[in-house]
């Protein structure tokens, strides 16, 4: 009976000094981490309120939310070791005391490790603001694909919309795809990408100003070539209904003489259809012509390849504060980098799950609905996160069957 | 004694004598022993220095006459004895000494740096195709077999992988038994009907040999003139590969070999025939490689059959050699295309090639090395081949893609392509050659000089008389196709005249021994139109080449031979068929691509230009080669260095050419249609131009080599019979371009509505000298009484390195598309269009850049039985540093998983 008892004993011991032990093992590290933010230059007192800030682990994908009511309560956060990307939305309101605005902000960072018990990190803040404007709707960069297998590529287009409740004018707008690709980061010297966008091609839409209204909640198409496809790839569509049309110069350059033609300023416009570029919707100032547009926006940049060889290239530039939408496009596989200032576009949409997928085919990415007004006009979602603000991989419209 | 049987027994007796005559002059007959057996007595003699032997008076009878030497060879011969009697003997030589054997190039003691490389090194080296016997050059090293590709020899140079630098296969000759392989007629080329041309990495055209169609299974021995070749070969700039086939009786050999890739098998034998000294000698191989072991879609197979009857005998004191064969060969390239770029089941590509030839060679020399008549040469080849290019491919319409298929120029309307169809092209070459050479050989003395003479003259003549490129044309193979369908045989044939005239002559001073060729060639090509700057002008390549052998010297108890040679000439070759007669180039231009959603209302209108890019001022390239070269052997040591420099400057290469071609901008006004499709004559237009640019052919690449090529070859070590051969060479290539060349702007940019309205001039200085220094150390033992051959080889490339001659981009001249050249000075740098005409250039870009080492281990082993069969193993790459290296802050990775590459065969004689 003694021994028993003693027996019993040890092995209580025995289990309490063992679950103390897996106890401590099972307790995930933490540090203290203090965020500040940098108020966007020029304005006049700021105070930020109504923050929601995400912190992303990359490796695990677990996420950590905090809302907060003001910017003094981020000085102090607990967060699990790991390697982070940060989103943060909040309110400002600055100006005079007799002249208060009210804004949008936003804030992101990348890449940041939080271990070692403390850290302190800054975040960057932008102003953002849901203004007048036009969107990218519906970009369909694949082209289809004939029943032989074969590619097919007229029937690329881009739909835009009028995410605004005012009339707008498409006269003018200029439609860009970047000149380097989300799937291979280099070291641009000089990296001009908080400043302006390094364009590729370029085109514009012809007009006087006042020639092509587009109503509030309404898009236009533009086609690579307004065509009936279905004579040439059964598995393709009819684009006769666009209401552009692309000049693509020195390649199949097909005439639907019922269509305009846009006005190409550099390269030619023909889509990467594995889909690692990024697309812009701009808009020069009053009274630019395009000579001058060249002339000022020209530049030279060089970067050092793999084999260490230095390459030097040219290339137009479009000034950020000139862009109304960025959508920027890549594939999970050979992601790198996003091409846009983070304030334009911080996240990227895809068709295909791996490079040259063959399910792309007919696949476009789609905007998202954000609300219907009570007048019916659709207002979609634009949060400058094409992540989270596109459809991947929806079927393109002209291949659903009404 | 009675006078009778005194008769009868002098009668009963005859003198049995001869003279051994070897036909090679590798040795004298010196001390051979001669048996002559009647029923069961042997009587034995011996030859002395000239080959001369006696038995003296021996009885009357049927002998049987057979000799035993280490260094000849001959079939036993039945000699009826009934009086005194002369035999002429001609015996070949037999070289199996341990000394003798040698399973790497040897140096020859030629008048030029040559390498010789012999059967036993040959089956050692297990080849699978001529490309893998240049391992054993200076500066050669061991690579994988790449049977799906093309394989170019490159001689003397560090390589660079381009067409501008062709001159340097296309110039070395390749001669089989004493027929050259000539390729002024291939024109197989499927490029510019293609998108992707699947034929590409076969594309041979003045390119020279396809070295992986020359099998080695019937070769005795290769001779590779590296240096200057005397003036009897023509139509070389690099050098001569000289090949000799089996030839006597040999028992049936047969070999199979397999590596990861490919297979080969191979049954041959040689007889002898009647008594006078016939042979035939019959060959058969078939090889089947793929270009990985993966993938079974792209391959290469390969049949040679060889018939060949000689005959070597002794008639009137001279030795006579009748060569004579008939081959008949295929190649079969097979390529399905990847089901990723094209339509798999309909796409496919096979490219087949039947040769025949015939080819009669012969050779007199006088046995009496002083008579005035040395010899006499005659040669006659001819081969015909014919050669199919088959290509299938699945084509789908981009678009609305007009149809491109006017064979007029002028302005047409035209069809729309069919949006999708299974498309085909035949290239059919049929390449004929016919080669007649002939030479003589007069030998006499002057003063104290020796001079012989060899006079000789040769005539080449090829054509094709295919129907070249052919394929439906409103079926194009591509719908952007910038060729027609062009016939072959319109093309004119080519006849190649060529004379020579050389004198080897030879002198004593004090005792050294001084010999010196020199000769002349002159070629012409004949019956061309006289548009040609090059028709009926004679070219002329002096060459001359001496040797002084230094008397033998005394060191220690050894004795040293040491010789010393210099050399100068210049080499000759004469354009190609293609590159004297190229396909004419079509430019289309789209006037009008009307593409209305009513189809009866569409039109479309082009216009079509054609133009001839012939240079009728094309010359011949001409190479002048230098070397010094220094030989001295020592108790069967050996090392021989050699310094060569070669220029040439009219290497073959295309340069650019441009034109600014007129089209109209129809304006169609859509009011006036009335329901009906455009009658252009109707509408307004913008005259527009652009700007295009072409090739053609001209004489404008550089080409220098310079270098050292060095071999020692150690004697082989008694007890181990391990010999070791350290040999390498350090090569300084430069290629360039003495050509302008035109730019057109990028298509990027857009002027007034259009692209390429601007084109710039360039200086051509695009040069690179290229540089490599490499090693080889061969360790091979040789031991008759295990039967085994083993062999280790050290390869070791110590540095390559690659420097780009300076440009700065800027072209020299430009002109708009008014055509006026105006000089391009600093202020179009910040023209918004005229600046894209700079090409952007960084420091990186004229650094020098290097690799460093790269070394390999290989090792091959060959077990022999009983000389019966034999069975070989070989790996390379068993060991390998490639060290990752660092270049501008950038670490390279070259280490890493390297895969070896081995193999294995099998050798039976029986």
């Amino acid at each position: 009976m003694r021994q028993t008892k003693l027996f019993l004993f040890i092995f209580a011991a025995i289990g309490l000094v063992l679950a103390a032990c897996s106890k401590d093992e099972l307790k995930v590290k933490t540090s203290q981490v203090g965020v500040a933010l940098t108020n966007p230059a020029g304005l006049t007192n700021p105070q930020i309120t109504d923050i929601a800030v995400e912190f992303k682990e990359v490796n695990s994908g677990v996420e950590s939310k905090f809302n907060l009511r003001s910017a003094a309560e981020l000085s102090n956060l607990t967060l699990p070791e790991g390697s982070y990307n940060v989103n943060l939305e909040g309110t400002v309101t600055f100006g005079a005391d007799n002249d208060r605005q009210t804004s949008k902000i936003r804030g992101y960072k990348q890449g940041i490790i939080i271990s070692g018990g403390e850290v302190k990190l800054n975040i960057p803040l932008f102003l953002y603001n849901v203004a007048s404007k036009f969107v990218f709707q519906e970009i369909f960069f694949t082209g289809t694909v004939t029943k032989e297998g074969k590619q097919y590529n007229g029937d690329k287009y881009f739909v835009i919309y009028n995410n605004s409740e005012d009339t707008l004018y498409a006269d003018g707008l200029v439609i860009s795809e970047a000149q380097f690709l989300t799937t291979t980061k280099r070291n641009y010297i000089p990296n001009i990408m908080g400043e302006a966008f390094t364009a590729g091609s370029i085109v514009m839409i012809p007009g006087t100003g006042k020639q092509y209204p587009i109503l509030p909640g309404k898009g236009f198409t533009i086609a690579n070539n307004a065509i009936n496809h279905l004579e040439y790839n059964s598995n393709s569509f009819d684009l006769t209904s666009a209401e552009f049309e692309l000049t693509l110069v020195g390649s199949i350059n097909v005439d639907n003489p019922n269509v305009p033609d846009l006005i190409n300023l550099n390269g030619n416009m023909t889509m990467h259809n594995r889909g690692f570029k990024t697309y812009v919707i701009a808009r020069f100032p009053q009274n630019m012509t395009i000579d001058a547009y060249k002339a000022a926006n020209y530049y030279e940049y060089k970067y050092l390849n793999s084999a260490g060889d230095t390459t030097k290239q040219n290339a137009y530039k479009i000034p950020n504060a000139w862009i109304m939408d960025a959508v920027n496009l890549s594939v999970e596989t050979n992601y790198e980098w996003i091409l846009t200032d983070p304030s334009l576009d911080m996240g990227w949409s895809y068709c295909g799950k791996v490079d040259s997928d063959k399910t792309r085919y007919g696949k476009a990415v789609r905007r998202k609905e954000l609300l219907t007004n009570p007048d019916g006009r659709v207002v979609l979602k634009d949060n400058n996160n094409s992540t989270l603000d596109f459809d991947p991989e929806v079927t393109a419209k002209y291949l659903i069957k009404q | 004694m009675p006078t009778f049987t005194h008769a009868q027994q002098q009668a009963s007796k005859a003198v049995l004598s001869g003279r051994i005559i070897s036909m090679d002059n590798t040795s004298r007959p010196d001390s051979v022993l001669v048996f002559a057996k009647k029923d069961s007595v042997q009587y034995r003699a011996f030859s002395n220095a000239e080959g001369v032997f006696s038995f003296g008076a021996i009885p009357v009878g049927t002998y049987k006459l057979s000799i035993t030497s280490m260094f000849f060879k001959t079939a036993p011969r039945t000699i009826h004895l009934h009086k005194d009697v002369l035999v002429e003997m001609p015996v070949q030589s037999n070289q199996r000494t341990l000394q003798e054997v040698f399973i790497t190039a040897s140096e020859s003691k030629g008048m030029t740096s040559t390498s010789v490389i012999d059967r036993r090194a040959m089956q050692h080296l297990q080849p699978s195709s001529f490309t893998d016997l240049l391992e054993l050059l200076p500066g050669g090293r061991a690579k994988d077999p790449v049977l799906t590709s093309m394989n170019q020899i490159r001689l003397r140079e560090t390589g660079y992988d381009s067409r501008s630098y062709d001159i340097s296969s296309l110039g070395t000759a390749f001669v089989v038994d004493g027929a050259t392989i000539n390729t002024s007629a291939n024109l197989q080329n499927s490029e510019n009907y293609f998108v992707t041309d699947p034929n590409a990495s076969r594309f041979s055209v003045n390119k020279g040999v396809d070295m992986r169609s020359i099998s080695t299974d019937q070769i005795e021995k290769v001779t590779i003139i590296r240096g200057i070749p005397s003036v009897e070969y023509g139509e070389v700039t690099s050098g001569v590969v000289n090949i000799e086939r089996k030839s006597g009786a040999s028992p049936f050999s047969a070999r199979m070999k397999a590596d990861g890739f490919s297979k080969l098998f191979y049954l041959g034998k040689g007889f002898n025939i009647g008594t006078k000294g016939w042979t035939l000698n019959t060959d058969i191989g078939y090889m089947k490689a793929k270009s990985d072991p993966r993938n079974d879609f792209n391959t290469y197979n390969r049949i040679n059959t060889s018939v060949r009857l000689d005959r070597k005998w002794v008639a009137n004191g001279r030795s006579n050699t009748w060569r004579n064969s008939l081959d008949y060969n295929t190649t079969i390239d097979n390529q399905r295309v990847d089901p990723d770029n094209g339509y798999a089941p309909v796409d496919k590509y096979t490219s087949n090639s039947n040769s025949f030839q015939v080819n009669t060679q012969f050779s007199t020399k006088a046995i009496n090395h002083k008579a005035f008549w040395q010899g006499l040469d005659l040669g006659f080849n001819a081969s015909y081949t014919k050669d199919k290019i088959d290509a299938t491919k699945w084509i789908q319409a981009k678009s609305a893609e007009i149809l491109i298929n006017s064979m007029e120029p002028g302005e047409h309307d035209a069809k729309y392509v069919t949006p999708s169809y299974a498309s085909h092209l035949l290239v059919d070459g049929q390449p004929f050659n016919a080669a007649f050479r002939i030479n003589t050989t007069l030998g006499f003395d002057a003063l104290a000089v020796r001079h012989e003479v060899k006079v000789g003259m040769e005539s080449r003549y090829s054509k094709n008389f295919g129907k070249g490129q052919v394929y439906d044309l409103d079926f194009p193979t591509s719908t952007t196709i910038s060729a027609r369908p062009r016939a072959f045989d319109t093309i004119p044939g080519m006849f190649n005249q060529s004379f020579f005239i050389e004198d080897k002559i030879s002198t004593y001073i004090g005792k050294s021994k001084l010999t010196t060729a020199i000769g002349v060639r002159g070629m012409a090509l004949l019956g061309m139109d006289s548009k040609y700057t090059i028709a009926n002008k004679i070219y002329i390549d002096p060459r001359i080449n001496a040797k002084l052998a230094l008397p033998k010297m005394d060191v220690g108890n050894k004795i040293l031979k040491m010789e010393v040679g210099a050399g100068y000439g210049y080499a000759t070759k004469m354009p190609t068929l293609d590159q004297l007669y190229p396909n004419f180039k079509y430019f289309d231009l789209v006037q009008a691509n009307f593409y209305h959603n009513n189809p009866g209302m569409r039109k479309a209108n082009a216009v079509t230009y054609i133009v001839n890019n012939t240079n009728y001022d094309l010359r011949p390239a001409t190479n002048k080669k230098f070397e010094i070269n220094v030989d001295f052997e020592i108790d069967h040591h050996r090392l021989s260095i050699s310094y060569f420099k070669e220029k040439m400057n009219t290497g073959f290469r295309e340069s650019s050419q441009y034109l600014a071609l007129g089209y109209k901008q129809y304006l169609i006004d859509t009011t006036k249609l009335n329901g009906q499709a455009p009658v252009l004559s109707e509408h307004p237009y913008v005259d527009r131009k652009r700007y295009y640019t072409y090739s053609f052919d001209t004489n404008g690449s550089t080409l220098n080599k310079e270098g050292v090529e060095f071999q020692y070859t150690s004697k082989r070590f008694a007890g181990i019979n391990t010999r070791f051969t350290l040999n390498g060479a350090y090569f300084i290539s430069i290629y360039s371009n003495s050509m302008p060349y035109y730019g057109l702007i990028p298509s990027s940019v857009i002027t007034n509505g259009d692209t390429y309205q601007y084109i710039g001039m360039y200086e051509g200085n695009n040069g690179q000298v290229r540089e490599s220094f490499n090693t080889n150390l061969t360790i091979d033992s040789y031991l008759p009484n295990l039967g085994l051959t083993v062999s280790t080889s050290i390869q070791n490339i110590w540095f390559t390195a690659q420097k780009n001659e300076r440009k700065n981009g800027v072209p020299v001249m430009f002109a708009g598309i008014d055509e006026q050249w105006l000089p391009y000075t600093e202020k179009y740098l910040t023209d918004p269009d005229l600046k894209f005409l700079t090409i952007l250039y960084t420091e990186s870009d004229f650094q020098r850049k290097t690799v460093p080492i790269d070394l390999q281990m290989n090792m091959k082993i060959t077990k022999e039985f009983k000389k019966k069969a034999s069975i070989s193993m070989f790996v390379n790459r068993l060991f390998t540093y490639r060290p990752d290296y660092v270049r501008n802050g950038i670490k390279v990775l070259r280490s890493g998983y390297v895969t070896p590459y081995f193999g294995m065969e099998l050798n039976f004689n029986f």
